[in-house]
């Protein structure tokens, strides 16, 4: 079974939008400084991220 | 190479509708992962025979008096005096020690900030008092940051925790929150589907 999209890109990716995304929690004070989605969500990030970019369900043709 | 479905209003229908159900997707998990693990009991502070007060001084604003018997949230100005006091209402020469933490995000865990009696050394007044001048840089602004702390003498024993944030928002937030949708849309990039040369 093939990749449908770039799952390497979407690893990277989830991984800088689950730290980006936990900064914004603290910044704006959602979650305390030891809250454990600080640590969570980067990892979460990179699975989605390779999920997503496995799947790649955008711009299919439609064989 | 065929370019089946390309330009079809459809197609952008279609793709406009999946980012949207992934986004909605993506923020529905995040709040209700953040309820669940931010869920946690709130009140007093300070236990054991300690007590302790701090007044906060800072120029153009109101002053404000801590009781952390009875506050365990405190919002302070970015900069200005802390006029502090503690007291175990003991008296006579007698060994004391303690520290003062700060919790961060797993693997780190509690960094010690400050500690005090761990050489040994003997004390012997039943309180002590004093003015701290502080400046905390703009760009910690806004985060909520747990401070405990504990202190331990023959016969008597307490702890505290307090959460403490600096007023105002972190010019940091906003350049996070740029970099957040900046990665929202190359997501929705690296979820396009590879070109297929067909022969």
């Amino acid at each position: 079974m093939r990749a449908q999209g770039h799952p390497l890109l979407g690893g990277i990716n989830g991984f800088f939008l689950g730290v980006f995304g936990a900064l914004d929690l603290l910044f704006f004070g959602v979650v305390q400084l030891d809250s454990v989605l600080i640590t969570i969500l980067p990892i979460v990030g990179i699975v989605v991220g390779i999920a997503l970019g496995y799947w790649g369900p955008l711009g299919r043709s439609r064989a | 190479m065929t370019h089946a479905g390309r330009g079809r209003p459809s197609r952008i229908a279609e793709t406009i509708a999946t980012c949207a159900v992934a986004t909605l997707t993506g923020a529905l998990v995040v709040a209700v992962v953040t309820a669940v693990v931010t869920a946690g009991p709130a009140g007093a502070s300070l236990t054991g025979a300690c007590k302790a007060q701090g007044t906060v001084v800072s120029p153009g604003k109101p002053t404000r008096t801590y009781d952390p018997k009875v506050v365990d949230k405190v919002t302070v100005p970015r900069k200005g005096d802390v006029h502090w006091q503690a007291s175990t209402g003991v008296k006579g020469d007698r060994t004391s020690n303690g520290e003062v933490r700060v919790k961060f995000p797993p693997p780190v865990g509690k960094v010690v900030v400050g500690e005090w009696g761990k050489n040994g050394k003997k004390v012997g007044r039943p309180g002590n008092s004093g003015t701290y001048h502080y400046s905390l840089p703009s760009l910690i602004a806004g985060i909520k940051v747990p401070v405990s702390g504990e202190h331990h003498e023959p016969g008597i024993d307490c702890s505290g925790a307090v959460v403490v944030s600096v007023e105002g928002h972190s010019p940091l937030a906003w350049v996070s929150l740029a970099l957040t949708v900046f990665t929202v849309v190359n997501m929705a990039l690296v979820m396009r589907a590879k070109r297929r040369i067909r022969t």
